[in-house]
């Protein structure tokens, strides 16, 4: 990651349902032919100029249609109009804080100033439908998503579900092809895949790519799984209902804080009743001594048994565990 | 905090945004982003709330359904809306 961050050539790829022209390279992505104009640029460019002063730490300002990341050692960020990011990085800033901070923030203002849903999730696919597990940093999702691609599931996306509500059926978009796991969990993986480099200097949490488990097309979503660290002794699961399962998705929202103004919580909340009235949603009460994440894989598999036949993906065991 | 009679006149706050998830009604006040469960009752009178009316009149809407003693059933309702006036879903004229 000494690279310069910014290249002489504009990078184009598909990612979320969208097509990117990017000053950017983002290693895991792939370049893509994208005919016509690009749906998102993400350029350099200058915001407040070289007189500006940072915040003592990160500030993050939106209103409809525009949102302001200004950040304390890394760059200012300005996403507008649902279509464009311009970044002005800041004297020595890491490249890869910028990095992290357009694929997060930045991202999720975009998906947010065009309407759409994106929830804080991995979605994983079986070869004909996908489940989505939403959970807060640090509760072990990454390397959950791990074990089930080591069963034979395929991933859309370990970061956002961007779920599309305007079919007959909600389905999730492939995102990017980009897992990002700590440096211990890459011993367990059974399947090819290459490391890019830590998400940012100084961080052991790796960006991964493995291609030939991205799942390219969007997928049918029946079920989000919302996971929750407890004091239990053991592995529970309960199925949420009305206003606990829209409290649960909403909480959940990916880029939830940059949603700040009436219109923009007025559009969400409309995409997540929805979402909530037409999927199916299980909490996960995670114990205080997490399984093994192969062992909490079996035991959802398991229960999604109990609920509805479900397809399996190649060389996942009909016993489990 | 506004006293609530059966001659006042409530109405939706048009702020407040409300869906159905599995037969429960969530709403969210849109200008200050916070998001409420209301129950089997409250559901009812927000439904009601499309538009303007007195408490008087909801009295005898909601009678009808409930099938209820309209002197406990009014105290009942003025109470709810007297909560639902201090969460900001409704908005007392």
């Amino acid at each position: 990651m000494n690279q310069d961050l910014f290249s002489d050539s504009m990078h184009s790829f598909r990612a979320y349902g969208l097509t990117f022209s990017s000053a950017i390279r983002f290693a895991h992505v792939p370049d893509a032919e994208i005919p016509g104009e690009p749906d998102v640029r993400i350029s350099r460019g200058e915001i407040f100029g070289p007189a500006y002063s940072p915040p003592p730490a990160i500030v993050v300002e939106s209103s409809p249609g525009k949102l302001l990341i200004r950040g304390a050692r890394s760059a200012t960020i300005q996403v507008s109009g649902g279509d464009r990011i311009v970044i002005e990085p800041l004297p020595g800033g890491d490249q890869g804080v910028i990095r992290q901070l357009v694929l997060g923030w930045a991202l999720g203002g975009i998906f947010h100033q065009r309407g759409m849903l994106p929830l804080h999730a991995s979605a994983l696919c079986d070869g004909r439908d996908c489940i989505v597990f939403c959970a807060g940093s640090g509760t072990g999702k990454s390397t959950l998503a791990a074990a089930f691609l080591n069963q034979g599931f395929t991933y859309l996306d370990d970061n956002v579900a961007l779920v599309d509500l305007g079919q007959r059926v909600p389905v999730v978009v492939p995102g990017a092809p980009e897992l990002r796991l700590w440096d211990d969990a890459l011993p367990g993986l059974a399947f090819e895949h290459r490391v890019v480099g830590p998400i940012r200097s100084g961080f052991s949490k790796l960006s991964v790519a493995a291609r030939e488990k991205f799942c390219e097309k969007e997928a049918p979503l029946r079920r989000v799984f919302v996971l929750r660290r407890t004091a239990d002794r053991e592995v529970s699961f309960s199925e949420l209902a009305g206003a606990g399962k829209f409290r649960s998705l909403m909480e959940h929202v990916f880029g939830l804080r940059l949603v700040s103004d009436p219109i923009s919580r007025g559009r969400l909340f409309q995409l997540v009743s929805e979402l909530a009235a037409r999927v199916a949603v299980t909490a996960i009460r995670l114990p205080a001594k997490m399984p093994s994440p192969e062992t909490l894989c079996h035991l959802i598999l398991n229960h999604e048994l109990g609920h509805n036949d479900m397809s399996r993906a190649g060389g996942h065991s009909p016993e489990g565990g | 905090m506004t006293t609530i009679t059966l001659e006042t006149v409530v109405r939706r706050n048009g702020d407040v945004y409300a869906g159905v998830v599995d037969n429960e009604t969530v709403a969210m006040n849109v200008q200050n982003g916070k998001y409420y469960h209301l129950n089997e009752t409250g559901s009812r009178i927000f439904d009601l709330l499309a538009g303007p009316r007195s408490v008087q009149s909801l009295c005898e809407e909601l009678k009808n359904q409930f099938r209820a003693d309209e002197s406990a059933l009014c105290q009942d309702i003025l109470g709810f809306l007297g909560e639902m006036a201090g969460m900001g879903l409704i908005l007392v004229d």
